[in-house]
């Protein structure tokens, strides 16, 4: 079942162009030169119930746009959404009901208040029931350990503590749908760690579904079963990381250290560098298996220590991103 | 209703966290009142009446007008401003209320921490140094709380109106200023209508702004008479209605072309 559909989806705005300097300033005022852009570019896509989608792309792609569209914040320029049967646009407070969302880079919670205070609050708006409330803190705070903070003022949080108020009170009302916009941006290793196994917790215990914004390719590939990348506001691929991962590097390098210096070849390899008694070779994972490449060589020449390396994901994914830059013109 | 009556609730909380805020505040509005009130009584210099109000009633307009002001800060329209222009208005509009609703229930909040805060302290002093602020009879307060509230809801829109334009030019600026002078002259809070010339005073009294300190403390110190009450009540909900039919429908506008800025 989709418990998101978006198709044919654009959002436009006009941007007024200033010119600069003095002379610029004083022409702003009387004329004013205005273009239209197109930050989302008739996106479509269907997204199933309890997945975990990743929404990457370079900055300024368009993913917040999108997420702010689902969310029922912005309005579309063209094109229909539907999350859980029904539009954002049209019944904003219904589809938000159902709704879980945190900002990276803003937090929802209150300065002013104590985190508590702050969930209390969220009890009210969404008119959580008082057992359903217990229960959710309860399990929340099993993930989490939020219990030793609770008590403190917003404003005295660092931000990973700050990151998991703000995950906790996304979840209070146990939304079937959460949207993350770089949930783990200027996070350490430790408070990262815990922020992607909470995702992959809450996931797993209230089936929900999760749509993941980041620059953080560790996240993607911990935690999603699907990318969907996204440049200029089109969506340029669509499918599971290791799909993608054949379809742009296919190939893997293999490297050796023989006892002494040699340039063994091999018809099903390249050899791309020979460092004294160090070979690499780039091979296709669709022609040839390692073992069988390992065990060819070794044929020729004795071999010391062998060391496999998958393409790295960041590369990909920049090979992906420079590709959609040179189909726009 | 729920949520709304607890914003308003953590408002006041918050609210008495910050005491300095407070005393000062005090300060300046002590002196403030003083002021005005000794301006009024050199202004009188031992006349009877003028335009049917004597001296003491001008006093107590004053004072009355100076507690009000006090209870009439209006956050929304700066709210508005703020939140558009850091963005943050996206995460109000997450919430499955009414954003509007939740400005209304922070300054109502704001209100009545003013009132224990501010209100009442100020009553204590004014009724120390010009003996007590008292109203025409019991009705006639009564009439003026009434009053008063509408005429609350009347600035909450003015306010909230303004902070609409945030959306398209997302500063105010010096439009809350121009605001915050044209109330201040033409709601009667520092002068009462009836010392403008006739023809100016008529077409004052058309406009919104007299219904929210005007006609409450000329209530209040029983400047009008009964039926003269019941018109200009009347007349004040019609505004109120007309002013709220007016902001709901730019509300709706401008939540089509609302844009959220970073990120």
């Amino acid at each position: 079942m989709n418990i998101i559909e978006v198709s044919h989806l654009i959002k436009e705005y006009k941007k007024i162009k200033k010119e600069s300097g003095l002379r610029g300033a004083v022409k702003n005022l009387f004329v004013q030169k205005s273009e239209t852009v197109r930050a989302v570019d008739d996106i479509s896509f269907a997204i199933e119930k309890g997945n975990i989608v990743g929404y990457i792309g370079p900055n300024g792609a368009g993913k917040s746009t999108t997420v702010k569209m689902l969310s029922g914040i912005l309005q579309p320029t063209s094109g229909e959404i539907l999350v859980n049967g029904i539009s954002p646009q049209r019944d904003r407070k219904r589809v938000v009901q159902n709704l879980g969302v945190v900002f990276g880079q803003r937090s929802q919670l209150n300065w002013d208040l104590r985190l508590g205070e702050t969930f209390e609050l969220l009890k009210r708006i969404y008119q959580i029931e008082d057992k359903t409330y217990k229960d959710n803190l309860g399990m929340l705070n099993e993930i989490f350990q939020i219990d030793c903070f609770i008590d403190t003022p917003v404003r005295q949080l660092s931000l990973g503590q700050r990151m998991r108020g703000d995950l906790v009170a996304a979840m209070l009302h146990s939304p079937d749908v959460l949207f993350l916009d770089e949930p783990t941006i200027g996070l350490d290793v430790e408070a990262k760690y815990s922020v992607r196994k909470f995702i992959k917790e809450i996931n797993q215990r209230s089936q929900t579904t999760i749509i993941l914004t980041t620059h953080d390719l560790g996240d993607i590939q911990e935690l999603c079963q699907r990318v969907i990348i996204i440049n200029e506001g089109k969506i340029i691929e669509d499918g599971s990381l290791d799909e993608l991962i054949d379809k742009i590097a296919p190939y893997r390098h293999l490297i050796i250290d023989f006892y002494q210096s040699t340039t063994v070849p091999h018809p099903h390899a390249e050899l791309i560098s020979v460092n004294e008694a160090r070979s690499v070779y780039r091979f296709r994972k669709d022609q040839i298996t390692a073992a069988r490449l390992i065990e060819d060589i070794s044929h020729t020449a004795p071999i010391k220590e062998v060391g496999l390396e998958e393409a790295k994901i960041d590369d990909i994914i920049r090979t992906v991103y420079q590709q959609g830059n040179v189909a726009e013109p | 209703m729920k949520p709304y009556i607890f914003i308003s609730k953590l408002r006041i909380q918050t609210a008495l966290a910050y005491r300095f805020n407070v005393i000062s505040t005090i300060l300046i509005q002590c002196l403030v009142m003083y002021a005005m009130s000794c301006f009024w009584i050199a202004a009188y210099n031992g006349t009877e009446t003028v335009s049917g109000v004597n001296q003491r009633d001008m006093i107590t307009y004053t004072t009355i007008s100076v507690i009000m002001g006090n209870l009439l800060t209006m956050g929304v329209q700066d709210r508005i401003a703020r939140s558009v222009r850091s963005g943050s208005v996206a995460l109000d509009l997450l919430k499955p209320v009414s954003i509007y609703g939740i400005y209304l229930a922070e300054d109502l909040g704001d209100c009545a921490a003013a009132f224990f805060q501010k209100a009442i302290p100020l009553l204590l002093v004014g009724t120390v140094i010009f003996g007590f602020p008292a109203p025409a009879s019991f009705v006639h307060f009564l009439l003026f709380l009434f009053s008063f509230a509408i005429g609350y809801l009347i600035n909450w829109i003015l306010a909230a109106l303004l902070g609409l334009c945030a959306f398209k030019t997302l500063r105010l600026g010096p439009l809350a200023n121009a605001k915050g002078f044209i109330m201040k002259l033409l709601s009667g809070s520092i002068f009462p209508l009836w010392f403008f010339p006739a023809g100016f005073r008529r077409v004052l009294e058309l406009l919104p702004f007299m219904n929210i300190y005007q006609l409450p403390l000329g209530i209040y110190i029983g400047q009008y008479t009964m039926d003269e009450i019941l018109l200009r009540t009347g007349l004040q909900l019609f505004w109120c209605a007309v002013l709220w039919l007016l902001f709901d429908i730019l509300q709706k506008k401008m939540s089509a072309v609302i844009l959220i800025q970073g990120g």
